[in-house]
């Protein structure tokens, strides 16, 4: 059984510093949201227990003079390998993130742009963001609250996610809840001269709202590339 | 132990664990060389397979500790002190169990088994694996945030409640009929290394090792396959075919449960996603919310490694025609 317990202990000790490193590099931020971020330093430590707890009863075994050298069954096998195929991906693919390609599998509904989360208060306070103006294309009333509209300017970071023509894109972010498989794009279309950036090109883009219909448009007066932030999502 | 256990047969594991190793091996080797994160899809897939058993571990941890606590600390006579209840009385006790269990769907099914296997009436066990996930207090909450922006918060939490409630009932009562040993899949070497009780505190410490570790790599590979496989679908189906079956009736409860099997988010995720399918209507997206704990990609593997054949299909035959006629009833209700 100790050959068992041995690679057991070892699986669950890379866990541990797996989300250790999650933990301390702040890389969470791109697997997980809010919500679940004590998670990190949760499994971190339960694990870490837990890869100790395994240590301690495997070297009383051996004190109590314990030699039993079986070795392991299949299911073992293939349990501790499995466990291991994630840490495996994360190393193999480390800049893994949502782009352009997850924006078209995750819109949902008719439109690329009705995927909705509740509206949060409107607070005319604070510079309006993905989400607002995504609202205010859906309610004239939280447009109204919000006071955005035609000739509002607005300053927002993003990734292209679509070319609709010569001088229009669609810039987007994420909104993450627990974790990136509920992941919700919000997307802005963008008016603007030279645009034909590239996917998945982070901008940072200044510029006035612009009705068009019943939908508002970002017409760029600036845009101007820029480094993924360290949080990628709207949270 | 009244479930059957099966000898351990120890073969040369030695080439399967270097074939493994070598795969693993590669698989790393060739995302690096390569540049795999320069495929936009293997990136989706990545971050999406990695949160998902990120998010989910540590929950099963816990229902493996959980269960290994109910091994070997709980005394025997615990159990059959519940065992001897009437099952009228330990099925809506076990369900409303859920209530004070706060961990998702991952981390209720090894404490489920464990309570049949140590004597718990397998339709109170299956009550209370199918409702913790939908009753707990953080799922509630979740979803009572989730709704409070669409003014319907109340509603949702306890159509979601009720729902889930009379569901575990449900299906506890249809499903587990059989005998523990007729309804748990065994599983190599269980039972032989502690048929005896353990007494001292170390050896009672080395069991609890022993059935943490072992509950937590069992499942935890269901979890990362079903992650794998959930991370798939939402890699390459685009979400927006869904859209279009919104406004017939019974056609979009039955569009969302099938996009919560796919999705496999947890239980305290998913009102944060049922929400944004507003071209649904209320109805449909309760039907999200109760079925998708109860049976999604992640759960059918650890189903189909916890129980007997034909379980999952059981599950559904169950599960789909109640969630449907629920969500329906709460559409009725809600306009």
């Amino acid at each position: 059984m100790s050959n068992t317990k041995l690679a057991r202990a070892i699986v669950l000790t890379l866990w541990s510093a797996f989300f250790a490193y999650l933990w301390i590099s702040d890389e969470m931020v791109r697997f997980l949201g809010p919500r679940t971020y004590w998670v990190v330093p949760f499994g971190c430590l339960t694990l870490g227990a837990a890869a100790l707890a395994h240590v301690i009863a495997l070297r009383r075994e051996r004190m109590a003079g314990d030699k039993t050298e079986d070795g392991m069954s299949r299911s073992d096998v293939v349990g501790i390998a499995a466990l291991l195929v994630p840490i495996v991906a994360v190393i193999a693919v480390p800049q893994a993130e949502l782009g352009a390609q997850a924006v078209s599998r995750k819109a949902t509904g008719a439109g690329a742009t009705s995927a909705l989360i509740a509206p949060p208060e409107p607070d005319a306070g604070r510079p309006p963001n993905f989400i607002d103006v995504h609202y205010a294309n859906e309610s004239a009333e939280y447009a109204t609250a919000l006071g955005i509209g035609e000739g509002t300017p607005l300053n927002l970071t993003g990734f292209v996610s679509a070319t609709n023509g010569p001088s229009e894109f669609t810039l987007t972010r994420f909104y993450v809840s627990c974790c990136a498989a509920d992941a919700i794009p919000y997307s802005v279309r963008v008016v603007g001269e030279g645009a034909g950036y590239p996917d998945n090109t982070w901008l940072q883009v200044n510029g006035v709202l612009q009705s068009e219909g019943q939908v508002l448009k970002l017409v760029a007066g600036a845009i101007e590339e820029v480094e993924p932030p360290d949080n990628p999502y709207l949270n | 132990m009244s479930i059957e256990t099966i000898p351990v047969r120890r073969p040369d594991t030695r080439r399967l664990t270097a074939t493994l190793l070598t795969i693993l091996v590669a698989v790393l080797l060739i995302g690096r060389v390569w540049g795999l994160e320069d495929v936009p899809a293997a990136g989706t897939f990545v971050l999406i397979f990695t949160s998902l058993v990120v998010e989910a571990l540590p929950f099963v941890l816990m229902g493996a500790l959980v269960s290994a606590i109910i091994e070997v600390y709980v005394p025997a006579s615990w159990f059959g002190r519940v065992a001897g209840l009437p099952l009228p009385v330990q099925l809506p006790a076990a369900a409303l169990g859920g209530f004070a269990f706060p961990v998702c769907e991952c981390g209720s099914v090894p404490v489920a088994r464990r309570l049949i296997a140590k004597g718990m009436h397998p339709a109170a066990g299956l009550a209370f694996m199918l409702a913790s996930p939908i009753l707990n207090p953080i799922v509630l909450a979740s979803t009572w945030v989730a709704y409070s922006g669409r003014g319907v918060a109340t509603e949702m939490v306890l159509g979601r409640a009720g729902l889930g409630l009379i569901l575990a009932l449900t299906a506890g009562w249809a499903i587990g009929t059989d005998q523990a040993r007729d309804l748990l899949r065994p599983r190599p070497g269980e039972g032989q290394e502690h048929d005896h009780a353990p007494s001292r505190p170390q050896m009672k410490f080395s069991e609890f090792t022993a059935h943490l570790a072992s509950d937590f790599f069992f499942m935890g590979r269901f979890v990362v396959l079903g992650g794998a496989i959930a991370a798939l679908m939402q890699t390459a189906i685009p979400q927006s075919i869904v859209g279009g079956l919104a406004q017939t009736p019974i056609v979009s409860a039955l569009a969302l449960m099938g996009l919560a099997f796919v999705l496999s988010l947890c239980s305290e995720a998913d009102a944060f996603v049922a929400v944004s399918f507003v071209q649904f209507p209320l109805g449909s997206q309760l039907a999200f919310l109760v079925f998708g704990p109860v049976v999604d990609a992640k759960l059918a593997l650890l189903y189909g490694a916890t129980f007997r054949r034909r379980f999952v299909l059981r599950l559904v035959a169950v599960v789909l025609p109640v969630t449907l006629a629920g969500s329906l009833w709460f559409e009725v209700v809600m306009r």
